[in-house]
C-alpha cells in the first residue's frame, strides 16, 4: 500500500470509529436514561470485559480454542483472578500476570 | 489546568500508560514492518486509538487487502465502543459540546473502564475534568508507545506472547472493578462463555459484542435491585 493509501485508510478508519463513539452521545444527548436501560448498562461492563478475557485466553472458532491444562494464558489468569479481586489494582493485575506468564513460560514452555 | 491533571489524575491513569508501553511498541514495530513511518504511526493512533481495532488494520495493510475491508472490519472491531458511551454520556452529558466531541474519540476500553469506575464510586470526587485529563494521558501515552515501536523498529526483540499478556491481564483488572455482587461476576462468566460459543458463527469481535448485549439482557432479567451497589 502507498503512502497516500495509508493515509486514506487512516481517514477512513477514523470515520467509521468515530462513528461508533459518537453516536450514544449524540442521540442521548442530555435525556435521562429509560430505568430499563440503565439496569441493562449495569451489566455491560461485567459481560464486555468477560467476553473478551474469555477470547484473549481461550481463541475462537476460526483460530481453533485452547482448552488445555497447558495454555499459559489459562494458567496465568488463574494467578491474576485472586490478585485483582482482592486488590481491586491494575497495575497489580499486570506485574502479577507478565511474571506469572514469563514463569510458565520459561518453565513450561 | 490543576483540575485536568492532577495527583488524582496520574494515580488513576499511570496504570494505563504502564500496559501501554508494551503493547505500544509492539503495535508500532508492527507498523514498521508493514510500511508506515513515525508519522502516519502518529496519525493512526490520534485518529483511529484502538489496540485491537490497530493490531488488525496493520495486518490487513500488510496483507495488501482493499482500504474498503480494512475500514469494514475495523469499524465492526470497534463497534463496542458504542456500548461505552451509553453509558458515559450520563456523566458528561451536561458538558460543552467541544468537551463531548472531544471526548467521544477518547473512548478506548481502558479509558471507559477506569472512567466509569471512577464516576460510579459512591461520594466520587472524579469531575469530567480529571476524566478528560486521563483520557489525555492514556492516549499520549499509547501515541508516544507506538511511535518509539516505530523507531525502535526490529531493533529490539519482543515476546509478542508476554507482550499481549499486559492486556488480558489489563482486562482481568479492569473485570475486577464489577466483582461487587454474585450477579455481577456470573453475567461476565456468561458473557466470557457466550462469545467463544458464538466466535463459531461470528468473527471480527462481533460474537463479542453479541455476548455482551446477551449476557448484560440477562443480567437485566435477574437482578431484582435488592444488589445495590454498595461500595
Amino acid at each position: 500500500m502507498s503512502y497516500s493509501d495509508i493515509l486514506l485508510c487512516i481517514f477512513g478508519l477514523f470515520c467509521t470509529s468515530y462513528i461508533s463513539r459518537i453516536l450514544p452521545l449524540a442521540v442521548l444527548g442530555r435525556r435521562p436514561l429509560p430505568t430499563v436501560l440503565a439496569l441493562w448498562l449495569k451489566y455491560v461492563p461485567t459481560s464486555v470485559f468477560g467476553a473478551l478475557i474469555f477470547v484473549s485466553i481461550f481463541g475462537d472458532a476460526s483460530s481453533g480454542f485452547r482448552f488445555s491444562w497447558s495454555n499459559i494464558e489459562f494458567l496465568a489468569a488463574l494467578c491474576v483472578i485472586p490478585v485483582a479481586a482482592k486488590t481491586h489494582s491494575l497495575a497489580y493485575s499486570i506485574i502479577v500476570g507478565l511474571t506469572a506468564y514469563w514463569l510458565l513460560q520459561t518453565y513450561m514452555g | 489546568m490543576s483540575q485536568y491533571f492532577n495527583k488524582q489524575v496520574f494515580k488513576a491513569a499511570w496504570p494505563i500508560c504502564f500496559g501501554y508501553i508494551p503493547l505500544g511498541v509492539a503495535c508500532g514495530i508492527l507498523g514498521q514492518k508493514v510500511g508506515l513511518d513515525a508519522f502516519l504511526m502518529a496519525m493512526m493512533s490520534i485518529f483511529l486509538f484502538a489496540g485491537s481495532g490497530q493490531f488488525i488494520a496493520l495486518a490487513m495493510i500488510g496483507a495488501n487487502t482493499a482500504i474498503i475491508p480494512i475500514i469494514v472490519t475495523v469499524g465492526i472491531v470497534n463497534l463496542r465502543h458504542m456500548l461505552y458511551g451509553l453509558i458515559l454520556n450520563q456523566y458528561i452529558s451536561k458538558e460543552s459540546f467541544l468537551y463531548r466531541l472531544i471526548y467521544a474519540q477518547e473512548i478506548v476500553d481502558e479509558t471507559f473502564a477506569v472512567n466509569s469506575v471512577e464516576f460510579q464510586k459512591s461520594n466520587s470526587q472524579w469531575t469530567p475534568k480529571n476524566a478528560f485529563g486521563l483520557n489525555f494521558v492514556a492516549h499520549m501515552g499509547w501515541v508516544l508507545a507506538t511511535v518509539a515501536g516505530v523507531l525502535l523498529g526490529s531493533a529490539i526483540y519482543i515476546d509478542t506472547g508476554l507482550v499481549s499478556y499486559a492486556l488480558i491481564a489489563m482486562f482481568i483488572g479492569l473485570w475486577s472493578f464489577h466483582f461487587k455482587t454474585f450477579k455481577l461476576v456470573a453475567v461476565g462468566v456468561l458473557g466470557g462463555i457466550l462469545a467463544l460459543v458464538l466466535s463459531l458463527w461470528l468473527d471480527n469481535m462481533l460474537n463479542v459484542v453479541v455476548a455482551t448485549i446477551v449476557a448484560a439482557i440477562v443480567g437485566a432479567m435477574v437482578d431484582n435491585g435488592d444488589e445495590v451497589d454498595k461500595k
